[in-house]
C-alpha cells in the first residue's frame, strides 16, 4: 500500500501498490481523485465530476 | 490476442442474431427458453429457470453478472451490416447479455466460477430482479449489464415512484354544469407538474389520464397517474406529502416504487471495471443516470454493486438499436479482467 495526501483536505490517503494512473478514488473529506504517475512516483489530483447520462 | 478476438467477435455475432431473433417484450421472455437451453448445453454452462418471472441464471459462484432478457415492445428484424449488429434490444439489453453470456463461458472455462443472468421484466416491474431478492440470492458482486458505451461506470441512478390517483366528481349534464372533474383536476395537474430538467431536480410527469363515458355528462370518475423520478438527495417523503396536499378529495396508490441508487467509487465493484477498462487504454468515466435499472433493485443484495456494459445508450429503446462486434469484445473484456480481480478477494 502507498499513502498519499489528499490535495484537497491534505489528509492521508491509501492507495494500493499496483494502482494505476486514471485510478479513482474517494477520500473521507468526499474528495473525488483520480491516481496519476509522474517520473515513476504515484500522486492524487482532483478527478472530473461524476458525469450524467440518461436512459437505463 | 487477435485469435481470442476473432473468437469472442465470431460467437457474439452467432449468439446475438439468435437472441435478437426470438422477440421478448417484458412478460414474454419463456419465449428464449431454447436459446437458454441449447447455450447451457453448448458453453457447459448450469441453467437455472427462475419459475415465476422466467428469468434465467447461466453458471455457478458467489459473482453475478445481471442483465436483462426482455426489450421494450416493437420487433425489429435483425440484421448484420460491416460488423454492426441491428435488432430490437441489440443495445438493451441483449448486446450486454451476450457479453456477459462470452465472458461468463470464457472464465468458467479458465475454473473462474461466476454467473450470468437474463432477468425478466426489467423494462417494466423487474419483477426478475425482485425474484431473486425474494428468493434471498446472495451473491457477493454484482455487474449489472446494460448499455454505457463500453467506457462509463454507473454509480448513481434516479428512483421512480408510480403513483395512480383516483377521484371521483358529481356528473351533471353538461349543458349546465357547474363542476367538472376534468377541468378541476387540469388546474392541479398544471399546478403540481415539474418538467424533467437535470438529474438532481425530480420530475413529476401524468402519463395517463382517463375520465368521462357520455358526450353531454360531466365525469363521476376520473384517473390519472404520475410517473415520480427522483435522485438520492431529493426527499421522497416531501413529493408525495406535496401531491398528498394537492389531490385531498382524491384515493393516492402507489402501485409500484423503485428506489434511487448511489453506490462508493470505493466499492471494489467500481474499482475492479475501472482497472479493467484502463488495463485496455479505456479512460473510464463514472456516470450517474436519470433513469432506473436492475441496480436499483439488486443493491439490496450487496452494495459491491456497479453497472456497465458495451452499447451506445442514446439508441435504447429507439428503432436505431445497433451495436458493433468490437463494442462486444471491449465489454466482454472488460467483464473478464474485471472478474479475475474480483474473483481474487473471495
Amino acid at each position: 500500500m502507498v499513502n498519499l495526501k489528499c490535495p484537497i483536505c491534505g489528509g492521508e490517503i491509501t492507495v494500493e501498490d499496483d494502482a494505476l494512473p486514471g485510478e479513482l478514488v474517494e477520500h473521507e473529506c468526499g474528495a473525488q481523485l483520480e491516481v496519476v504517475k509522474q517520473n515513476g512516483k504515484l500522486s492524487l489530483r482532483l478527478a472530473e465530476q461524476i458525469g450524467e447520462d440518461w436512459g437505463e | 490476442m487477435l485469435q481470442e478476438k476473432e473468437l469472442v467477435k465470431q460467437k457474439a455475432k452467432e449468439l446475438l442474431l439468435d437472441l435478437l431473433s426470438i422477440y421478448t417484450p417484458s412478460k414474454s421472455e419463456a419465449n428464449a427458453t431454447k436459446f437458454f437451453e441449447k447455450i447451457s448445453k453448448d458453453l457447459n454452462l448450469k441453467l437455472e429457470i427462475l419459475p415465476d418471472s422466467n428469468s434465467f441464471i447461466l453458471g455457478e459462484g458467489d459473482i453475478l453478472l445481471a442483465s436483462h432478457v426482455d426489450t421494450v415492445y416493437g420487433y425489429i428484424e435483425p440484421k448484420i451490416e460491416n460488423e454492426l449488429i441491428y435488432g430490437r434490444g441489440a443495445v438493451d439489453a441483449k448486446g450486454p447479455l451476450i457479453s456477459m453470456i462470452i465472458a461468463t463461458w470464457l472464465l468458467n472455462e479458465k475454473g473462474i466460477k461466476v454467473r450470468v443472468s437474463g432477468l425478466a421484466d426489467e423494462e417494466s416491474t423487474s419483477i426478475g430482479a425482485k425474484e431473486l431478492i425474494a428468493k434471498n440470492y446472495n451473491f457477493k458482486y454484482i455487474i449489472v449489464g446494460e448499455p454505457s458505451n463500453a467506457t462509463d461506470i454507473v454509480v448513481e441512478y434516479r428512483g421512480s415512484i408510480q403513483l395512480d390517483i383516483m377521484c371521483e366528481g358529481t356528473p351533471e349534464h353538461s349543458s349546465s354544469a357547474k363542476n367538472n372533474l376534468i377541468v378541476d383536476i387540469s388546474k392541479k395537474i398544471i399546478e403540481v407538474y415539474k418538467q424533467p430538467e437535470n438529474y438532481d431536480k425530480p420530475s413529476i410527469v401524468p402519463t395517463i389520464i382517463r375520465a368521462g363515458e357520455s358526450y353531454n355528462v360531466t365525469p363521476a370518475k376520473l384517473y390519472l397517474h404520475l410517473d415520480i423520478r427522483y435522485a438520492i438527495n431529493n426527499k421522497r417523503e416531501d413529493l408525495i406529502k406535496e401531491i398528498t396536499d394537492k389531490f385531498p378529495e382524491c384515493n393516492l396508490k402507489i402501485v409500484d416504487e423503485t428506489p434511487p441508487v448511489k453506490v462508493s467509487i470505493n466499492n471494489p465493484v467500481v474499482k475492479s471495471l475501472a482497472r479493467a477498462l484502463l488495463k485496455q487504454n479505456i479512460k473510464p468515466r463514472l456516470v450517474k443516470k436519470a433513469g432506473t435499472s436492475d441496480m436499483n433493485i439488486l443493491q439490496r443484495i450487496t452494495t459491491n454493486i456497479a453497472t456497465y456494459g458495451p452499447g451506445n445508450s442514446m439508441l435504447e429503446h429507439t428503432t436505431q438499436e445497433k451495436i458493433s462486434l468490437d463494442e462486444i469484445y471491449i465489454g466482454v473484456k472488460t467483464y473478464m479482467l474485471a472478474i479475475e480481480e474480483l474473483w481474487q478477494k473471495i
